[in-house]
């Protein structure tokens, strides 16, 4: 079994805290950009993706979507499911949307550059 | 991305209630079951796994649930009260916009509600603000609720006035009382302070006061220390304490003024010890300079009350509690000192201790009911006002039948309309608050440039957030009040929709309704202008009372000479012959005197005095007002005398000449002729001063009081003797019709320079000012009230107009019929006018019948009228109903032009 990645609302360090927040609504927001689904979707749709790979305490997902409901990202309604179940909807605003693109943006150029040093093979301006 | 907004429609079709706190719980609690049993499905679909294994797994996989689902939940109330707020805040945002569209549709309208409301409002307003200042708030003392005040009352010898306590009573009562936790005693003062080259020699105010008055009314040093117990033995003081202001204005702020000397007129020179925290006052008393009172434990107790005294008392005392003490200590205190009075002074006199709480004694003044009364008065041209809009807001119902059908017939709940009409009627009354607000405070200054000098507790008032406070609170309920006549009075006919208009009639109850309304105004207009005819009646007769002197052209101000340079008459007189003759010298100037008691400003104590009149007991004699003047007083004021004026060779000769007042006269020698008779000091062992002649009576107190009974004695009395102080704190007076005030003090300050420089003068005013300023108060309370009923006049005539031309509008169909059936112009007129009259009419005697219980509670306000004088009502009758007369005549002109073809279409 591969190393797992373990995300939770109620992290060991606090300083993991908003790192963790951080991730999440962007894994949310990515997630749900595919078309409106409910909360247990989500949580599918991302273990499917990620191929199991990083382990999300499940509970941290509902205090993520409905902060991010108050911030307008997201619009929620209760609705069906296909096996005509009530389940509870989100769907991406523009707001989200918007925040998502921004975020996606500012994670990529962080990864790149924590990626550059990661793989650096001596040290830049070193015995100047 | 068009299917996903199509399912995401699809989606939301489903439910759409309300967000409430409980509602959200229960979501939240639907959502994460729906999880975790998802989860279990899907743990148990992967195979292998039990139900109860599966559950197991789903809720490690979830994590605390309890600890998720509370911060969730706290994050669904903080996102419900925003919205809530958001909600309301949109609510309040969407119907102020329909309102005020609303209301710009009909801009007539909303003018004279505004107009109307602001008036009522900001009158209100402002006499609420000075009432507020002056009566409602506690005095801004510590402890305020448990300082009383402490005076004497001698109801035989002077009835309506209070004096204060003696020095004797003050060591008695704070020693021995078992109530009072400390007491503090003072008495104002004037100082001549001289000039030192920079600053001119000036009169400052100062105040004796007793060592504790500083602990008691929480009054703190700047700079240096207060006074001590030992401070307070010495005759004269020998230290002194500075205001804030006093030690700005002439010491420039200057800290090391501490240890320094000042002198207080003539050889009296103090330690400066400190400088007080600004704004240092007791009560209306904010000196320049504070002094030790002169308390000595040790001396005799002599019969001298004419000291302030204030106490405070263990806390539960009751006032009533503290007065029964008081008195006792009284009594004892005679037996005790059975020198401090001669015999028969309390029989003689009723002399008894008085003790009020010390707000009472503050506001008990006929100032404080002239401004309930003008607040009533205010609040009663409010009243009109408003009926006034009430009446415009129940022909606008009229007016609006057909919106409202149209609305109820759409589907708007009772609720949605009463919103609907409060945010109009609410909208519209805050509007008038503002413009009230603006208005009270211009009223306010007004009124405080009217107001006499003696209302208490008058510094710095302002318009402030208690007033605006006051105003808006009255303005919303007006406007919750308007906004509901709607709600009761229209009673929604969706039917009429189908009638096309023709089912505008009234109803019977909203007439009735409109003219009640109108009878309450005219009923209280009459009010109002009884009270307002009465005051100004009052004034009037006031203002022909004849004081006893003539004021034209005489200029009076106050000199006062140092107490260590003019120890005794014999320094003072020549000073003031010197002073007189050089004055009269002056090309224009008439006469010149001085005298210790101006009339009419504040003066006229009392001095013991005994007459050649042998009653019961001994010599009659009591205490009666003595007045020192020099020769020239009698002919500078213009008072006539029967019998030779006293000289200055009379004066000089010291035989000691007394002129009396003709009511002094008559109450010792009855009918008899008093020139001859002898009246002298009761502390002497004088022989008799002559009485020489017979002065005019004057009004000294004031206009309404009867004349004083006063002696007038000289400047320098019997030769060698020394029995009295007096002569230093004189007023001159000055008759020089023909010269400028200006003019004339420059040449009397020049005289004044050459003879001492250190003697200052103060308070120039001309007598016709003195006359005025003693009827200040009442001016004041006229003026306002005359401007109260001429407000509630001219509402009241609009009210009359609105109602007249309103049903006018409503008969114009009979209106034509009678005119097509022959009626006249004339008859016409009378139909409208008659409507009128009648509607006045009946408003009136409601009125007078109102006048005619309440015009007593103007009490002391009135002067010599009767508070039912028929003069004064009559009058007030007949004014309205020649208002409501003007009021109906475009009306009536309307309705005599009625076209009947038209009328009748």
């Amino acid at each position: 079994m591969p190393k797992v990645l373990r995300l939770s609302a109620f992290p060991e360090r606090e300083m993991e805290l908003d790192l963790v927040r951080g991730t999440l609504d962007l894994l949310i927001l990515k997630t749900l950009s595919w078309g409106p689904m409910h909360g247990l979707a989500v949580m599918r749709s991302i273990e499917q993706t990620t191929r199991e790979q990083l382990q999300i305490e499940e509970g941290a997902l509902y205090p993520a979507l409905h902060r991010m409901e108050d911030k307008g990202w997201l619009d929620a309604e209760w609705g069906l499911t296909e096996r005509n179940r009530k389940a509870k909807f989100y769907r991406v605003t523009a707001a989200g949307r918007k925040h998502l693109t921004t975020e996606l943006t500012r994670w990529s150029r962080y990864t790149s550059a924590v990626g550059l040093v990661l793989n650096a093979r001596s040290a830049a301006g070193a015995g100047k | 991305m068009t299917w996903i907004d199509d399912r995401w429609r699809a989606i939301r079709r489903v439910f759409r209630l309300p967000a409430t706190q409980a509602r959200l719980r229960s979501e939240l609690d639907d959502e994460l079951r729906f999880h975790i049993e998802g989860r279990i499905e899907d743990i148990m679909a992967r195979g292998g796994l039990s139900r109860d294994a599966a559950e197991r797994e789903a809720k490690r996989r979830f994590g605390d649930v309890a600890a998720y689902r509370a911060q969730t939940r706290s994050i669904d109330d903080t996102m419900l009260g925003r919205r809530r707020r958001m909600d309301l805040f949109d609510a309040i945002r969407r119907e102020t916009r329909h309102a005020v569209r609303s209301l710009l549709r009909t801009p007539t309208f909303s003018l004279i509600v505004v107009v109307t409301l602001a008036l009522g409002l900001g009158a209100s307003t402002a006499i609420f603000t000075l009432l507020d200042r002056v009566v409602l708030r506690p005095l801004p003392y510590p402890n305020a609720d448990r300082l009383i005040h402490i005076g004497s009352l001698w109801p035989k010898t002077f009835p309506d006035q209070e004096y204060g306590i003696s020095r004797g009573q003050y060591f008695y009562f704070r020693n021995n009382s078992g109530v009072l936790a400390d007491l503090l005693f003072y008495d104002e003062d004037m100082l001549p302070v001289p000039g030192d080259g920079v600053h001119p020699a000036e009169r400052v105010s100062a105040i004796d006061v007793s060592h504790t008055t500083f602990s008691m009314l929480d009054i703190r040093p700047l700079h240096g220390r207060l006074l001590s117990v030992e401070d307070e033995l010495p005759e004269e003081p020998q230290v002194a304490l500075l205001s804030y202001e006093y030690w700005q204005r002439r010491f420039g702020g200057d800290p090391r003024v501490v240890g320094q000397q000042i002198s207080l007129g003539g050889e009296v020179r103090a330690t400066i010890i400190g400088v007080l925290s600004r704004g240092a006052h007791v009560l209306d008393e904010a000196p320049d300079v504070w002094l030790p009172n002169h308390l000595d434990p040790n001396a005799r107790p002599i019969n001298n009350h004419t000291h302030h005294a204030i106490g405070l008392l263990k806390p539960g005392v009751s006032v009533a509690a503290a007065a029964a003490d008081i008195k006792r200590l009284q009594d004892q205190f005679g037996k005790d000192n059975p020198s401090a009075y001669f015999k028969g002074f309390v029989e003689r006199t009723g002399f008894a201790m008085h003790v009020t709480s010390l707000r009472d004694h503050v506001i008990g003044s006929t100032i404080v009911r002239a401004l309930w009364l003008l607040f009533a008065a205010v609040g009663l041209v409010l009243i009109v006002a408003a009926a006034n809009v009430a009446n415009l807001f129940l022909v606008r119902i009229d007016a609006r039948r057909r919106e409202v059908a149209v609305r109820t017939a759409l589907g708007a709940s009772r609720v949605q309309l009463a919103v609907y009409f409060l945010s109009e009627s609410v909208l519209l009354a805050l509007i008038a608050a503002a413009g009230a607000i603006l208005l009270g405070s211009g009223l306010l200054r007004i009124a405080l440039s009217l107001a006499p000098q003696t209302l208490p507790r008058l510094a710095e008032v302002s318009l402030d957030w208690r007033s605006a406070a006051f105003c808006v609170v009255m303005a919303t309920l007006f406007g919750i009040v308007f906004g509901v006549i709607p709600l009761f009075s229209a009673k929604v006919d969706v039917a009429m929709l189908r009638d096309a208009g023709r089912g505008l009639t009234t109803s019977k109850r909203r007439d009735l309704a409109r003219r009640t309304l109108v009878l309450a105004q005219v009923s209280l207009a009459v009010v109002l202008l009884s009270g307002a005819a009465l005051v100004t009646k009052s004034f009037t007769k006031l203002a022909h009372v004849q004081p006893g002197f003539d004021p034209a052209g005489v200029l009076s101000m106050d000199v006062i000479l140092p107490n260590t340079r003019y120890r005794s008459f014999h320094e003072a007189g020549p000073f003031w012959y010197e002073l007189i003759r050089r004055v009269e010298a002056l090309p224009g100037v008439q006469h010149a005197g001085a005298t210790e008691e101006l009339p009419l400003a504040d003066g006229f104590g009392c001095t013991g005095i005994l007459t050649d009149v042998i009653g019961p007991d001994g010599p009659q004699g009591t205490c009666m007002p003595l007045a020192v003047v020099t020769p020239g007083y009698f002919e500078a004021m213009g008072i006539t005398l029967r019998g030779p004026a006293p000289t200055w060779s009379d004066v000089n000769a010291g035989v000691g000449p007394v002129v009396v007042s003709k009511a002094f006269a008559k109450r010792f020698w009855g009918t008899t002729d008093p020139i001859g008779h002898t009246v002298k000091p009761l502390s002497s062992d004088l022989p008799p001063f002559p009485v020489v002649a017979e002065a005019e009576d004057i009004r000294g107190k004031s206009l309404q009081q009867p004349p004083v009974e006063v002696a007038y004695t000289p400047v320098i009395p019997r030769a060698g003797v020394k029995y009295y102080e007096g002569g230093r704190s004189m007023s001159l007076v000055v008759r020089a019709p023909s010269l400028t005030p200006a003019a004339l003090v420059t040449s009397i300050r020049k005289i004044m320079a050459d003879i001492d420089p250190q003697v200052p003068i103060a308070n120039v005013a001309p007598m016709e000012l003195v006359v005025s300023r003693s009827m200040a108060q009442r001016s004041f309370t006229m003026l306002l009230l005359i401007l109260a009923a001429s407000i509630a006049l001219v509402l009241s005539a609009v009210g009359i107009y609105g109602v007249i031309s309103y049903l006018v509008g409503q008969r114009r169909s009979e209106i034509g019929i009678r005119i097509a059936l022959g009626a006249q112009k004339v008859q016409v007129s009378r139909l409208v006018i008659g409507h009128a009259m009648r509607l006045a009419a009946v408003g009136v005697v409601i009125g007078l019948v109102v006048a005619l219980l309440t015009t007593r509670l103007l009490g002391s306000m009135l002067y010599d009228v009767s508070p039912n004088d028929p003069l004064s009502l009559g009058l007030s009758a007949v004014v309205l109903l020649a208002v409501a007369l003007i009021a109906s005549v475009q009306p009536t002109r309307r309705a005599t032009r009625v076209d009947p073809v038209e009328a009748m279409r």
